[in-house]
């Protein structure tokens, strides 16, 4: 009674203490926005935006922790067979949180830190307008991750 | 009995506690991104007047205007497949008070990928240039009036309307 007794609790503990495990470093990211580019005259707006998303990074738990967020696109834009670079598409950010440009290539960092971090940021996404650009309405997207290792 | 229930122990605690060392954390979201291009086309020329001096037309049988060559540019966005078109039609003969010159003693030359030489006319639209698919074209053009004995003396003007089309 006692060895099952021990048994039990042990594992109670385990799944009790698995979560928190988890939580030796727990990562959250929330997007707050959308990205949706209208059309533009690439005479009179050679950069149409900004269009702004608001970024929530949260890493707790334990502390001293590094911690990086980074954006990858999965496509260019594309409409049909009708194709814009994504390296098109860039985005620009106060300080710490980094501007940059997309890329299918890579992953591109947005910000980086140490735990305990929470904080918002707001990134104002730009796509370069051009005359070479087909008619169409082009979408893609592109993946967020914060990750603690 | 005691050791066995402290070794079934130890592995459950062990179990239980490897995520501890093992695991980081992460998360992800996805963002998507839309953008609308739409069709349009935009068409500068420069100058917008041009001007022929008199001349004699023994010694000068072509007059050139003063402004050539006269810049233009052919903006469109359109389909791959789709052909844009630069028309220009004048808007009558050049007329002084009293007097006229055919306007299709005018003409022009042009340079530039797309762009055509040609002669106005004030009852058909002439073919200045055309293109296919998206994109910026830049040429130039000189015009020229035949001179002519059988000119009256006067001070004559006219207007030509340049039409960019993108389907």
């Amino acid at each position: 009674m006692m060895f099952f007794g021990c048994i039990a609790a042990a594992l109670l503990a385990g799944f009790v203490l698995a979560p928190q495990a988890d939580a030796a470093v727990v990562t959250r990211l929330r997007l707050f926005g959308s990205v949706a580019f209208p059309d533009a005259d690439p005479d009179t707006r050679p950069q149409i935006g900004p269009q702004p998303l608001v970024v929530g990074v949260s890493v707790v738990g334990r502390t001293g922790v590094p911690w990086t967020l980074t954006v990858q696109a999965d496509s260019d834009l594309t409409s049909g067979a009708s194709v814009i670079p994504i390296s098109n598409v860039g985005w620009a950010a106060a300080t710490p949180f980094q501007s940059g440009t997309l890329s299918t290539a890579v992953p591109v960092q947005i910000a980086s830190g140490v735990s305990h971090t929470m904080t918002t940021a707001r990134l104002d996404f730009f796509l370069t307008n051009s005359w070479t650009y087909v008619p169409g309405l082009y979408t893609a997207t592109a993946t967020f991750t914060l990750a603690a290792p | 009995m005691r050791s066995r229930i402290g070794r079934l122990l130890a592995t459950t605690m062990l179990f239980t506690a490897l995520p501890l060392a093992a695991q980081g954390a992460s998360d992800t979201e996805t963002l998507t991104i839309n953008a609308i291009v739409a069709a349009r086309a935009t068409l500068t020329i420069a100058p917008t007047t041009i001007n022929f001096p008199d001349a004699d037309p023994d010694a000068t049988p072509s007059i050139p205007a003063n402004e050539n060559s006269v810049s233009v540019q052919s903006k469109v966005r359109t389909s791959s497949a789709g052909v844009s078109t630069l028309t220009c039609l004048a808007n009558g003969a050049l007329q002084s008070v009293s007097d006229a010159i055919a306007i299709s003693n005018v003409t022009w030359t042009a340079s530039g990928a797309g762009y055509v030489p040609g002669t106005m006319s004030d009852v058909a639209a002439q073919n200045v240039g055309s293109w296919s698919g998206s994109g910026t074209r830049n040429g130039n053009f000189d015009f020229s009036l035949a001179n002519s004995w059988d000119y009256n003396v006067g001070s004559y003007t006219q207007t030509v309307l340049y039409t960019l089309s993108a389907p």
